[in-house]
Order: structure tokens, then sequence, then C-alpha cells
């Protein structure tokens, strides 16, 4: 049992937000009871704990990476140490250091332990980790005609990125920097994220737009470091020609590379700059620059356009021989309990219902979706028969992976036959068939962590394929296979009533965990049929649903060296 | 919690190099201790650049005093004692709006935080701050990559402070209940 109006004190307690009152209230309350001081570690520590997580990035990257950087940092210079030690933690600990005279050696293993993620040292480095990179640096928000360059270059639109390049071939994004800055490149660009307030312009367009917190971003260039100052300034690099820099609010700061001064720029002013020279420009043309209301304007009739064309080719689905159900969620009031089954034909399920559940926005603005939150929300319905084949196509939204299983598609009908489809904690999909009543009876194929983290939040199409005659079953992630294996001994397959997002065993189980299988996140399609679709028909259900055109084209070497 | 037992070797009396070699050892013993150390220092003074002044002067303290250490004794307990009285110190020097008075810190510190598998909790938790929806993380970072205060944050997300600052109070239940499942279950392991 937690005490809500503790908690309340104490949080306010750890973002400095107490009133006098407040802070005499929380110190009778500390003084009065031991739970409460309990508590107060409790809440209070996990403030120093999860800075510490947020800022070390030890466990947060893969093991091999771990390892290199701990054998880079061993052979690397007690200056150079001491500089990414002050950049790790933002620490003035060259001077306590150097106050008390302390060895190299104690400097290094600072270091190292930093690093790592456990004092047991290789075998543990080496070891696969499931987790990933928790640097991040800024989000992908928006983009319109995107084409990156070559298939390495590729990122989702919606994507959470840590430092890395970005080149882009043509086409605009629009990137919020974990600082606050907001970035429009235009492409063809490259550009390297560093760290949330500082980027790199190889060549290309960028506007940045730094609100007052993030006052400092820095933009490097080959010419010059461009430090904003506050507000809204333009950077234009094309090869061959000295690098322009237009403000068009506010300050900015210009430092060349070479010995020439550094300068302020207010509104108004720009400069071409070179290695050796920095020439006042006449004005400054904000035209010049993509907006970020143009590119808002662009992306959303992209959206508009790519949603209709889903729109009509998704009813080709609909008449699909062995279609038995089809939901998109479409045309539907927030108040229908009642999901039309769009199936036509003689096998097709009846429709469906929804038990809690919100209404949200799908995969474009203006498509509807259902929104699973709470561990009763569900949609069930009924699917009678047998079938030698099935295909499970949905498209969602996984905003988190709370239990050990989170449910797809479940059914219990406690016989041989019945078939489950869901997600692992850690992001592994899972198809499996009872073969039997024991424990063990299961037939089983697993993928590997696919649903990652850096996934959540973003639609993906996930699919599922039980291929009797061919003794196959596959698991398909955004179109692509993620695993396969032959079936020994395939069985006829039977739902029954089937869920979606949730899960009611028959037989209830003493333990919860094992029991709680709701889904979190949204879904906005859901097709089931009776018949094995093939790699290139998944494939096809993938290109046409995909919310985006973003595409890739081969990679063209840069015109800058 | 038992430390790095090859430490435990007899200081000889009057030898500046095994005097030195036991500040050495006394600033290892630092440094493997140093996050449980600073996440003391948050939960008492929880301004992180003030906290991370706090540390530094306790690891300067500690360097001084490291021949009255006893080896073999709790470090960490003994580097809380130093922290809580740099802290008391500090406060009387300048009196503070958000500080907790004398009185409840040392009632505090009468109950012992729990200290044990500090790397793994730091991990633990980076996979919990995964788990979190992405408004929920974005926030989180803000917070605590960034050390944007609420106010701050509001104003990066266009946000009332009072949203956010609810936000960041569901992430942290959301992260305790993630924090304590994944321990218990590391400790069933």
């Amino acid at each position: 049992m937690r005490d809500e109006r503790l908690i309340v004190l104490l949080d306010a307690y750890l973002e400095g937000a107490l009133t006098q009152e407040e802070k005499q209230e929380l110190e009778r309350m500390l003084l009065e009871s031991d739970a409460a001081r309990r508590e107060f570690w409790q809440r209070a520590s996990l403030h120093g704990w999860t800075y510490a997580a947020a800022k070390l990035n030890y466990s947060a990257k893969p093991s091999s990476e771990v390892a290199r950087a701990r054998r880079e940092l061993r052979s690397t210079t007690f200056e150079a140490f001491v500089s990414w030690l002050q950049r790790a933690s933002r620490m003035a600990w060259k001077v306590a250091l150097a106050g008390a005279a302390t060895s190299a050696a104690v400097l290094m293993w600072l270091g190292i332990r930093a690093l790592q993620p456990a004092p047991n040292d290789e075998a543990v480095a080496d070891a696969p980790s499931p987790m990933v990179n928790t640097n991040f640096v800024a989000t992908l928000t928006r983009g319109s005609g995107v084409v990156w360059d070559g298939e390495a270059n590729y990122v989702d639109i919606g994507s959470t990125l840590s430092s890395r390049w970005l080149r882009l071939k043509s086409g605009a994004v629009q990137l919020e920097f974990y600082d606050g800055a907001r970035v429009i490149l235009e492409g063809p660009a490259a550009l390297e994220l560093i760290s949330p307030g500082e980027a790199r312009l190889d060549y290309g367009k960028l506007n940045a737009r730094v609100p007052e917190p993030a006052h400092g971003f820095k933009v490097y260039t080959t010419d010059a470091t461009v430090t904003d100052l506050g507000t809204e300034f333009g950077l234009n690099r094309q090869p061959d020609q000295p690098a322009k820099v237009e403000v068009f609010e506010g300050k900015v700061e210009v430092a060349p590379q070479g010995s020439i001064p550094a300068e302020i720029l207010t509104a108004g002013q720009g400069v071409r700059v070179s290695a050796r020279q920095m020439q006042p420009m006449a004005g400054v043309d904000h035209s010049e620059f993509l907006s970020a209301e143009e590119l808002a304007r662009r992306e959303s009739m992209e959206l508009a356009s790519r949603y209709q064309r889903w729109r009509q080719a998704d009813r080709f689905l609909d008449v699909d021989p062995s279609i038995l159900v089809h939901l998109n969620f479409e045309d539907q009031r927030n108040v229908d309990r009642n999901l039309v089954n769009r199936a036509v034909g003689k096998r097709a399920a009846a429709n469906a219902l929804v038990f809690g559940c919100d209404w949200g926005e799908g995969r474009w603005p203006g498509k509807q979706a259902l929104e699973f939150n709470s561990v009763e929300d569900r949609v069930r319905l009924p699917v009678p028969g047998e079938f030698q084949s099935l295909t499970y196509l949905t498209w969602l939204r996984v905003d988190s992976l709370p239990n050990a299983w989170n449910a797809l598609a479940l059914v219990d009908t406690l016989k041989p036959g019945e078939t489950h489809w869901q997600i692992h904690q850690d992001g592994s999909l899972e198809l499996s068939v009872r073969v039997d009543n024991s424990k063990s009876g299961w037939d089983h194929l697993t993928s590997g962590p696919v649903v990652t983290p850096e996934h959540f939040g973003r639609w993906i199409q996930l699919a599922a394929v039980y291929d009797g005659p061919a003794r196959k079953m596959s698991l398909y992630f955004d179109g692509r296979l993620v695993a396969s294996k032959s079936v020994h001994k395939p069985r006829m397959l039977t739902l029954g009533t089937m869920e979606l997002g949730n899960w009611t065993p028959t037989a209830s189980k003493a333990d919860p965990n094992y029991r709680v299988r709701n889904f979190h996140g949204r879904m906005d399609e859901f097709a089931l049929l009776s018949r094995p679709l093939s790699a290139d028909e998944i494939r096809r259900q993938y290109d046409l649903g995909k919310p985006r055109d973003t595409t890739v084209v081969a990679s063209l070497k840069s015109s800058i060296p | 919690m038992a430390d790095n037992p090859q430490i435990n070797e007899p200081l000889k009396n009057g030898d500046a190099t095994a005097s030195a070699e036991k500040t050495m050892r006394v600033q290892q013993l630092f440094v493997k201790h140093q996050l449980a150390l600073r996440a003391f220092i948050l939960s008492l003074e929880p301004n992180f650049t003030d906290a991370e002044d706090l540390l530094q002067e306790v690891f300067l303290v500690i360097t001084r005093k490291a021949n009255e250490f006893e080896e073999g004794t709790n470090f960490f307990a003994w580097g809380c004692t130093i922290a809580r009285y740099k802290l008391l110190e500090l406060l009387r020097r300048r009196a503070r709006s958000q500080a907790l008075s004398e009185e409840v810190i040392e009632a505090l510190c009468a109950v012992e935080p729990e200290t044990t598998f500090d790397e793994a909790r730091v991990a633990i938790l980076q996979g919990c701050l995964e788990q979190l929806a992405p408004k929920a993380r974005q926030m989180m970072y803000l917070r605590y990559y960034g050390e944007h205060s609420p106010a701050q944050i509001a104003r990066l997300v266009s946000w009332t402070p009072n949203a956010v600052r609810v936000a960041l109070s569901r992430a942290r239940t959301v992260l305790q209940e993630c924090l304590e499942r994944r321990m218990r279950q590391e400790a069933a392991r």
C-alpha cells in the first residue's frame, strides 16, 4: 500500500517544488512514521539511480561495443581519459582529482568501472544482450518526399535516434533534439547527430529553431562552428561553396576554424564563411529554407494520399476466397461495441464485439484504431470450424510489453489444435499450436526479439502463417520473414472464440502473472485467412499498408570528398 | 557487504609508501561505491549540480582521511556519514528553502538505504526506462539525461508544468514497480 499524499510530497521535493507548508507537512510525516521514512528512501534513491541509469551508457550498448570501448580505454592517454570522464559525467573531476594527487591507475579504474556492465569481465561482456542503446539524441518527427542514400541509411520517420549520420538523397525531415532544438534538414544532405545539443553538417541545408532552454545548440562544419544563442537560423553548405549562415531571429555566434575571430550575428544578418574568410551578406532570405509549417503541410498531403490508396486497395482483402475475418476499424462510430467484419463469403465469421478499449488514431491522420490500455480491454469474435492452414495479419502500434506474454490473438479451447499468437516481453513473436493435453504438448515457433523498444510507438505489420499441407510455420515482421520451421505432424487448427489483445483462460491459473496477457498499444487492422499467404503476398500487404512512402536509393558517391 | 579481500593487508606503521597505497585502495573503494553514494546524496540533495559538488567534496575528505578508515568495515556506511556531515555543513552555511531540516535528515539516516548489486540495479533501471511509454520515456530523459527542471520541460514540449510533474510522477511509479519486480526476479535466480 502506498500513501498517495506522501508520494505527491516526495515528488515535489525531488523536483524542488515544495511550498513551505508542503515542506512542513512532509517533514512531519517523515519524523512520525518509520514507513514514511522507508518510502522516502525508495522514492528518493530512485531519483539518484535513475540519474545514473540515464547518464551511464555502459549496459545500454551492445556488449561487443562495451568490450571494444573498454579495450580502447585501456590504451588511451591520460588527458584523453580525463576529458572522456568529464564528458561522460559532466563533472569537474579534474580539479578534485588533481587536488588529491590521484594516481592514473585510479582514474583508469574510475572510467573502466563506469563502462562495465558487471564486475565480472569478458564472459559477461561477450554474452548476448537484448538491451538497446539508451543514449538517444533526437527524434525524427516528420518527413516529406524522403529518399535515403542507400539501404544502410534507412531510418523510419518517428524513430528515436542515437548518435549517427543521416544521409538524405532528397526530400526533407524534421528532427527534435533532446535538448530542445528543432531542425529541418533538406536533401541532398549529410548531418551527423552528435549529442542532444550538437550536430555536424557535412553538406546540405538546415534550419534550426532553438527555444530558450536549448540555447547553446551547436552545428559544426568544416569551415566554422555555429552556436545558437536563440532563436532561429539557417545554415546552407553546398559543394565547393562557402557556407552561408543566416540569422532570422535572435543571435548566433559564428566561429570560423582558422585564425579569424568569432562574430555574433543578430536577426537579419548573414555571412559567407570559409576557412580563410568571413564575408557579410547583403541580407537574409528566409524563404530559401523550408519552414516547419510547409513541411507539415507537405507531409499531411502525402499521408492523406497514402491513406486513400490503402482504402481502395484494402477492399480486395474482403473478397479473398479464404478470408475469415477482416477488421479495419473504419467507418465505425466511437460508441459502437459491434465491430464490422468486412469479410465476404460463405466462410466469413460473424461480427466482433469490443470490451473496454478506446478509439484512437491509426496509421494515418483520420484512420481509426482501437486502443488497448487496461487489463480488461479486448475484442472477442467467434471463429467456428477446423482449418488445415491459417494466416494472421495485423497492423499495430506496440506501446510497451508489460507482460511475460502479450496477446495478439488467443483462444482457450484446451483441445489439440488450439492456436496462440503472441509477443514475449523481450519482443520475440510466438506462434504455437497445442498438440496434446500435456503441459509440454505444444508445437512452438519463436522468433528472436524483433519488437524491441525502438519500435514502440510506431506502426508495424506482423503476420503468422501455419501451412498444413507444406508442413510449415512462419512469422513475419514488416513484410520480412523472421522465423520459420517445419511442422513434424500437422494437425487441424481450431479457434472457437478468439480474443484479440487479451486472453480469458477457461481454467483459472493460480499465478496472476501467467494469466494476465493484455496487449498495450493500438490495432488498426486485423485479418485472418484460411489459407497460407506466400512471403510475396505478405510483402505486398506490407507495401500496401505501410504508413509512408519513405524510400531508399542505391548509394551514389557524394559530391563532397 | 564484503569488499575486496586483498586490500586487507596490515598497514606498516610509519611507512609512507604503505600509507599512499592505502589511500589508493580507499579511493578505489570510493569508485566502487560511487553509484550508491551518488544516489544517497541525491536523495538528500535532489539538485543534480549541487549533489555532484557534494560527491566531489566527499571524495576529497575520503582521500584526506583514508588512513582513518578501518579496512574490512563497511565503506558505504562510512561514505554516507561523511556525505551527511558535508551536507549539514553546507546547509548551515547557506540556508535553502527546499532542504529538509537537520532533525529530519538525522531521522532519515537512522534507516540505512539498501545498497546491494549497484550496477545490476542501473542495468535493470535502464531496461525499465526502455519499457516506458514513449511520452513517459521522453519526460524521464529530459529530466534525468537533459537535467531540465519540470518548468523547462513544460516549455520544451508545450505542456503545463503541472502536467509535466504528473507525468514524471507516474513514470517514477512505473519505474519503481518495474525495478522492484525485476530485483525480486534477480534475487530469486
